[in-house]
């Protein structure tokens, strides 16, 4: 091959030399050459070595879609060198070939050949089992693909949303026309190219053809309503016409994912040319059609010296014109309209020479197919549509869309340039029309919508286009590749049919045909039509394939993109941060775990004060005359008489009797409540509440406000935290004028708007100080800076966690779990069956007439240097009857402490237990009379 | 004891980009009132007096300015954060965060919603100033490091630093 | 990604709301097992049309009645839940 002389259509800039490397050897293209057209035009020929066989491989469709142009670009492989351009300085090297690709060690396999039928690998490699890791390292070996780097990448990938009234998804003449109809009736478009340029089949054509071109691409390119992406492919449609696009050529990211809302899709992505099957079609010279007027016309590269054409349509008869103008000799013209075709094509490397069926060879290195037209219908597919087979076009054609998909151009029908802009035209006046419907709807649906006319109910007439007649050519009389990329071959897909495997379903997941990375583009007609053939059925005309996302592959990067993941933090956190605290992430909260010495944490609360930020803590604000109503629905306890200046604890159930939060309400003032939820739960506490309150009781008064945000949430806890709240604040803080369970209003530190409330999780007197947030920081710095010489400390959730276990408090979601019903947490004093209703009720009953449920209890090991892991199984022989849902060493009590739960009948205290650790040993253990292992007749708490 | 600021101590500093400015107003006062704003229907927003009123629920109201007289009130002052972004990029820099269509049609002056920017539920409200497209965004206060880090880093692209 | 008209904010993608399924009346307090066992598990899960319950939880956060079609995810009439409309 060589470079031609200046061709109308190239699109090689010739005053931009690129030099670049092919397997370590320097080479050189011009800009706009593809890797691909840049190497062929240096006389490559050979491009990568096949997936099973390791066969030399060569151009075939010289595009994106080409399964033999697979190679590795610096550290990124599987790289199209059918589509990326070529770049100064970029290192090109082939894949799946060692230690060469002139001489190939796996070529070996070629030689083999007879034995890698299909199912080869589940057959050989099946047992025994034990040396299943082995074979996998040994078959990766051999296996294809790139080499991935494994250093992290610089790639910036970005995400960005668009709401277009049209999309129009391919860029040809009909793609073309139809964006500039549509942005003329007023809509705002945006058109996809895959490729680098704008064009479609056009870039390759006559005069004619590049005359339209031009003026068809200026229109667009100069109109302010269209959004022109090339090099960027739309990967799905989903419901609802919402399309992914990635985009390329977006400056300063290598892509960019942009998910669109589109009210009216316009399908013209056009027909991919078929390969045809017949022994050698894999050689390196066999080329389709297309690719060879790519090469000559958009390249001006001379694909070839000797040329035999086969040829079934109009594009495959203007490629021997083609040839003929680039210098190639045609030696033989195979009219596949009528009985002959082609048999064989042999030589080593590539293509010396050529069979055909009335037994003439023909000495020629390029042989030249154009045997049809796959029309690309998995945009349509994922609309919903199910096309199918037409034998008299020798393609599958759309039947049905829905009314927010149109499809023009090839994939509709065949036709002049005029016929197919003729079409386009009229689809894109009627994609910007049913675009103003769905865009009405929309504005009517939205407040401040603009009100404007009514749309136009009318349908625009659209002009027909048919598919031309053309005859089914699959397969020759001799047996070929049908997956390049899977090396799956005809014969392979008959053995296939052979042994039983009459569904093309089955057949393709027993050969892998259509599963390698061009996944079926090419040779998914092809493989139903053999496989019919194999099984003596006509599978193509009561088939249809399923085409799933992504249409081409997407690379992890522009997946991964710009992600969100919320992160919540306190106002505290800077101080944290400043203490370097240990992170620990609580659903979307980052909260101090501790700050260096948990367990010096537990003692400064136990023996002095301590605080800790619970400002994730859920807090909700009720107002409203019927809140005592919902207060006492929702909870499982009694809240008809709460006084103001009172907290009560509460325990929630599911409608199934599950616990599923618990928390504190206190009664700030005559109307006013404050709700309290686990941090984990606040937003599904939330939620739940606006559920009931809307859809169960509308009528009810209550009026909730989410505030926790609102709030930076301090727990002062310990013997000197009455001291220490004291230096801070006027509110009277003596035991008689604020006791356990109560709740004041005030200002702290200056800060007005506070409410404090005397509740103790951990076990020790304390004061949780509710502060207008902006303001938390101060609150907590002042606490620290006025409680220094009373031992002050700030502590983490570790500490916290320890020292709620001494004191037997549970956490739901740690010792519950998704099937612990209300009584199984030892809180049936709370539980009262005599209400008339509340939420969860009729399943707690029956729960309690059961009475054969487990049982929360506190459980000490015998071996008090032991801790269970949390998880353990607790086992009476094999049987088990509980788990440890809790465990730490208690730095108060110098031992292991737990919390589990247990079957009913080991419940009771004094019981002897047995837990089961990770390592298989069994340890003793007892059941306590209290939950609390520490203080469990809460002295300290009510102090 | 020291002098209590009146100002939180977590605003954010003003942010500039070419066409872009991004900053932060969480200091003024926020109320949520349940009445009394009858004619500001949900989805929009309206200037009532010396107050910015928006709802984006039914039978709710955001209140910024001075305390309103209606009963009961909630203060949403620290429960929200406030930023505004203005200028002709600015929808340009939503749209990276946004799904919510914020076309001149779908979302004109005086527009207000609640929608997920950057994966937070955030209200947003077009309040143009001077003729100036803006937007003001009232994330939960605990997201707002997260939602301001998020614009800025969304805002590269136009310059904003 | 649907898209759900929701009668307070309009148009909306469906990732801003929290499916509920279908809208199964509550019987009193006073059922029998069977009643409430079909109340909290039993559902149709008709393959057509049906009315089921969704939550703007990142919108207006009111609960919705909205008309769907199981196999298509086409999208009827949509209507608020009770309370203030
Ligand atoms: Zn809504």
């Amino acid at each position: 091959m060589s470079r031609l002389s200046e061709r109308p259509g190239e699109v090689i800039d010739r005053t931009r030399p690129m030099d670049f490397s092919w397997n370590g050897k320097p080479y050189r293209g011009y800009a706009g050459d593809s890797i691909a057209s840049a190497l062929a035009a240096s006389g490559v020929r050979v491009f990568s070595r096949s997936f099973k066989y390791h066969r030399p491989r060569g151009i075939l469709t010289a595009s994106f879609h080409d399964p033999n142009l697979m190679v590795q670009v610096g550290d990124e492989p599987n790289v199209r060198a059918g589509h990326r351009l070529v770049e100064e300085k970029m290192e090109v090297s082939a894949q799946n070939a060692w230690p060469s690709l002139g001489f190939d060690a796996k070529g070996v396999n070629r030689l083999l050949g007879r034995f890698l039928t299909p199912g080869f690998y589940y057959k050989t490699f099946m047992s025994p089992r034990s040396l299943w890791p082995w074979y996998q390292r040994v078959l990766a070996r051999f296996a294809a693909g790139g080499v991935v780097g494994v250093d992290p990448q610089p790639g910036r990938y970005d995400h960005r949303y668009a709401h277009p009234d049209v999309l129009v998804a391919g860029g040809g003449p009909a793609g073309m026309a139809a964006a500039i109809d549509a942005a003329e009736a007023g809509a705002a478009v945006i058109l996809v190219e895959e490729e680098h340029r704008l064009g479609g089949h056009l870039r390759w054509g006559d005069s004619d053809d590049l005359g339209a071109l031009e003026e068809l691409s200026a229109a667009v390119l100069s109109h302010p309503g269209i959004e022109v992406m090339v090099d960027s492919v739309v990967t799905g449609r989903y419901d609802h016409n919402w399309v992914a696009i990635a985009q390329r050529g977006v400056e300063g990211v290598d892509e960019r994912l942009v998910k669109a809302r589109v009210k009216c899709l316009v399908v013209a992505t056009g027909t991919i040319e078929r390969p045809y099957v017949f022994e050698g079609n894999d050689l390196p010279g066999v080329m389709l059609s297309t690719a060879v007027r790519r090469l000559i016309n958009l390249h001006a590269v001379r694909p070839g010296e000797r040329a035999v054409v086969l040829s079934a349509n109009g594009p495959g008869d203007s490629a021997i014109a083609d040839l003929e103008e680039a210098g190639v000799e045609v030696a033989e013209v195979i009219d596949a309209r009528g009985d002959d075709t082609v048999i064989k094509a042999s030589g080593r490397m590539g293509v010396q020479g050529v069979i055909d069926s009335r037994g003439r060879r023909h000495d020629a290195d390029l042989l030249v197919t154009a045997v049809g037209w796959t029309t690309t219908t998995t945009l349509l597919n994922m609309a919903g549509d199910r096309p199918m087979y037409e034998p008299r076009a020798a393609r599958y054609l759309s039947k049905s869309l829905p009314y927010d998909v149109l499809a023009t151009g090839g994939i509709v029908g065949d036709g002049s340039t005029d016929q197919l802009v003729q079409h386009g035209t009229a689809i894109g006046r009627e994609a910007a029309r049913r675009a103003s419907v769905v865009k009405f709807q929309w504005l009517t649906a939205v407040p401040t919508g603009v009100t404007r006319q009514p749309p136009d109910t009318s349908e625009i007439e659209v002009p027909p286009l048919e598919a031309e007649r053309h005859p089914e050519l699959f397969r020759s009389s001799t047996h070929g590749f049908v997956d390049y990329s899977e090396d799956v071959t005809s014969k392979d897909l008959f053995a296939a049919a052979a042994e039983g495997y009459d569904s093309m379903e089955l057949a393709k997941r027993y050969t892998t045909v259509n599963m390698g990375p061009i996944q079926g583009k090419l040779e998914a007609v092809n493989a139903v039509a053999i496989h019919g053939e194999a099984t003596g059925s006509s599978p193509l005309e009561t088939s249809t394939t399923t085409w799933r996302p992504p249409y081409a592959p997407v690379s992890l990067g522009v997946l991964a993109g710009r992600q969100y993941e919320p992160v919540r933090y306190s106002v505290i956190q800077p101080w944290h941060e400043r203490r370097e605290a240990k992170p620990l992430v609580a659903g979307s909260w980052i909260r101090p775990e501790h700050y260096g010495d948990p367990v010096a944490e537990v003692t400064a609360v136990r023996e002095a004060v301590g605080i800790i930020d619970v400002s994730p803590l859920g807090k909700i604000d009720l107002r409203g005359r019927d809140v005592p109503k919902l207060l006492e629905f929702v909870y499982v306890n009694k809240w008809s008489k709460l006084d103001v200046g009172k907290v009560r604890y509460g325990i929630m159930c599911n409608e199934d009797g599950v616990i599923f939060d618990d928390g504190v309400t206190g009664r700030l003032g005559a109307d006013q409540y404050m709700m309290s939820s686990t941090s984990g739960g606040a937003a599904g506490v939330w939620n739940w509440l606006d559920d009931w309150l809307q859809t169960g009781f509308p009528d009810w008064d209550v009026k909730m406000t989410a505030v926790t945000d609102g709030y930076a949430s301090i727990n002062v806890a310990g013997p000197n935290s009455r001291e220490l709240v004291g230096r801070l604040t006027e509110i009277d803080l003596r035991p008689e004028a604020f006791g356990y369970m109560e709740v004041r209003t005030g200002v702290v530190a200056g800060v007005p708007g506070c409410f404090l409330w005397r509740i103790g999780f951990t076990g020790e007197l304390s004061y949780e100080i509710h502060v207008p947030s902006a303001y938390g920081l101060w609150v907590w710095e002042r606490l620290l800076e006025k409680g220094e010489d009373l031992g002050v400390r700030a502590f983490g959730i570790e500490a916290q966690r320890i020292m709620r276990l001494e004191k037997g408090h549970f956490i739901v979601g740690q010792d519950t779990d998704g099937l612990t019903q209300g009584h199984g947490m030892g809180v049936d004093w709370a539980i009262k069956l005599d209400k008339p209703d509340f939420a969860g009720k009729p399943e707690l009953m029956w729960q309690a007439e059961r009475d054969d449920y487990r049982r929360l209890a506190a459980i000490q090991t015998e071996d008090p240097a032991i801790v269970p892991p949390e998880a353990s199984q607790i086992v009476a022989g094999d049987v088990i009857k509980g788990r440890i849902t809790s465990s730490r060493m208690s730095p108060t009590l110098g031992r292991s402490i737990c919390l589990g739960q247990v079957d009913p009948d080991l419940a009771a205290p004094g019981s002897r237990l047995h837990i089961r650790l990770s390592d298989g040993v069994t340890v003793a253990a007892r059941v306590l009379e209290h939950h609390a292992h520490f203080d469990p007749e809460g002295t300290r708490l009510r102090g | 004891m020291a002098e209590l600021s009146p100002i939180p101590a977590d605003l954010a500093p003003e942010a500039r980009g070419e066409s872009l400015v991004l900053s932060d107003f969480s200091v003024v006062p926020k109320w949520r009132v349940f009445s009394g704003h009858e004619q500001v229907r949900p989805g929009t927003s309206a200037t009532v007096e010396d107050r910015l009123v928006w709802s984006v629920s039914p039978g709710e109201w955001t209140v910024v300015g001075p305390a309103p007289e209606q009963d009961p009130v909630v203060d949403l002052s620290h429960v929200r954060m406030m930023f505004r972004l203005t200028g002709p990029d600015s929808s340009g820099l939503l749209a990276k965060v946004c799904a919510l269509d914020l076309g001149e049609d779908m979302f004109p002056d005086g527009a207000a919603a609640r929608t997920l920017v950057a994966g937070v539920a955030t209200e947003l409200i077009r309040d143009d100033q001077a003729g100036e497209r803006s937007f003001l965004i009232i994330p939960s206060r605990s997201y707002g490091r997260y939602l301001h880090t998020v614009l800025l880093d969304a805002g590269g692209e136009f310059g904003l630093g | 990604m649907l898209v759900i008209l929701c009668p307070h904010c309009g148009p909306r993608n469906s990732d801003e709301f929290s499916f509920q399924g279908e809208i199964v009346a509550r019987p009193g307090p006073a059922s029998d097992q069977e009643t409430w066992r079909d109340y909290l598990y039993m559902r149709d899960n008709v393959a057509g049309w049906q009315t089921e319950r969704w939550f703007h939880v990142s919108g207006c956060r009111r609960f919705l009645n909205v008309e769907r079609h199981t196999v298509t995810n086409e999208i009827g009439v949509v209507t608020p839940v009770g309370g203030v409309q």
